[in-house]
């Protein structure tokens, strides 16, 4: 999958335009950063690239940067 | 088998919580899109004894069985009257049955239901016991604090009774069972247990990252790391369930998943691909009552006829422990 897609992806799991997105963005900066948005990204990757997210996979989610780490060895759709 | 539910007249509706934290993040209209639940009811001054207690007389004067016939009380909660004695020999004074019988408590959460049908099918086929009532009773808004907007806006209160002879445990099939201790502290109440006891240090209000407010004395959940390990876990509970009671996906009439919150379900039901009309989301008057969702759900289900008698249905319950289960009854 293309970067700009998973950016997508990425942005509507948060809720945020993906123009407000990019690898270096602190998630705490996003008002829109809150626990639904932390679900939908574990679902997002789930659903797109087939990775469970453990609890500490979680908690070192501090940039865009780190959520696109996940999708890189997934199968992807 | 007999069903009631009961659930506190005290009611909280998403109004009252918006007028309380007073953020447009919190309106009313975003708690509903947030959780898929409107009203939660509230025991207030009720025990949990006494919401089992409503829950049973209803079932007694609705089913027609006398008290007398009950020979065994099984009662979940995970906010007992007392540490000591077990709730369940106060719910038999206050209910009047007979001192004949058996009683005991069970300490389980969400998927207390499963754990509880697959105790009274074993009471009953072994035939220790031939009327088993079996009490769901949970009030966890006894820990929440009304600053807590993960908690508060999620739990409700309820129980269930259910009434259960040798014939209805025949028709319980086989279950799958699944713990891992090592999530106990993403859905838990820190203080009044043995670890840590309850003191002024334990009351100290703390505020989190999302402004959130709670004590050690209150309930905490991570809401994040339980929905992904409900992702990592059900579906293969869900399919080894199946495999266990030889049955493919269409051969179930009807699923109710433990009524955690709308996203979780929405989730899983896309997940598992179980069709829309086969799987039950109904917490939007109730909130999530813990191990009285799954029961709660089956008895509206039968009240608007989305199930009746012969249906086969599955019940999937997870969640605080972490602690899972699974099993297929046929109504």
């Amino acid at each position: 999958m293309k970067y700009e897609e998973k950016l997508l992806l990425i942005a509507k799991a948060i809720e945020v335009d993906s123009s407000r997105l990019n690898p270096e963005t602190l998630l705490d900066s996003l008002e829109e950063w809150d626990s639904l948005a932390i679900m939908g990204v574990v679902a997002m990757l789930d659903k797109h690239f087939d990775v469970q997210l453990k609890a500490e996979d979680i908690a070192s989610l501090k940039t865009v940067g780190d959520i696109l780490k996940h999708t890189g060895a997934g199968t992807g759709q | 088998m007999f069903l009631e539910v009961y659930l506190p007249d005290r009611v909280l509706e998403n109004e009252e919580l918006a007028r309380c934290y007073d953020s447009p993040k919190w309106s009313a209209v975003s708690i509903f899109r947030k959780t898929g639940i409107c009203t939660r009811h509230i025991a207030g001054e009720m025990l949990v004894s006494d919401l089992a207690v409503e829950a049973g007389e209803r079932l007694f004067s609705t089913s027609g069985i006398l008290k007398d016939q009950v020979d065994f009380l099984v009662l979940c909660t995970q906010s007992p009257d007392f540490f000591l004695p077990a709730t369940s020999c106060v719910v038999q004074d206050k209910l009047g049955l007979l001192t004949e019988i058996g009683a005991f408590d069970f300490n389980m959460g969400c998927s207390g239901f499963i754990y509880g049908l697959s105790i009274a099918k074993g009471l009953l086929l072994s035939k220790s016991a031939k009327n088993l009532l079996l009490i769901m009773s949970e009030t966890y808004s006894k820990f929440v604090h009304p600053l807590d907007k993960s908690t508060r806006t999620i739990f409700g209160d309820g129980a269930a009774a259910v009434l259960l002879n040798q014939e209805d445990a025949a028709k319980i099939g086989e279950f799958v069972f699944g713990t891992d201790g090592s999530g106990a502290a993403n859905l838990i109440v820190p203080a009044g247990g043995m670890v840590l006891p309850r003191n002024e240090e334990t009351a100290k209000e703390m505020i989190d990252v999302a402004g959130n407010i709670r004590s050690r004395n209150n309930i905490y959940m991570n809401g994040p790391e339980i929905f992904a390990f409900t992702l990592r876990l059900v579906p293969e509970l869900f399919s080894k369930t199946l495999q266990k009671n030889r049955l493919s996906m269409e051969e179930i009439d009807y699923f109710i998943f433990h009524q955690a919150s709308r996203y979780i379900l929405e989730t899983l039901r896309d997940k598992l691909e179980i069709p829309e009309e086969k799987f039950c989301i109904d917490l939007e008057d109730t909130g999530n009552t813990v191990s009285a969702t799954i029961p709660i759900a089956l008895k509206r289900a039968l009240e608007r006829g989305a199930v009746s008698k012969g249906s086969k249905v599955m019940l999937v319950g997870f969640g605080v422990g972490y602690s899972w289960g699974a099993t297929v009854i046929d109504l």
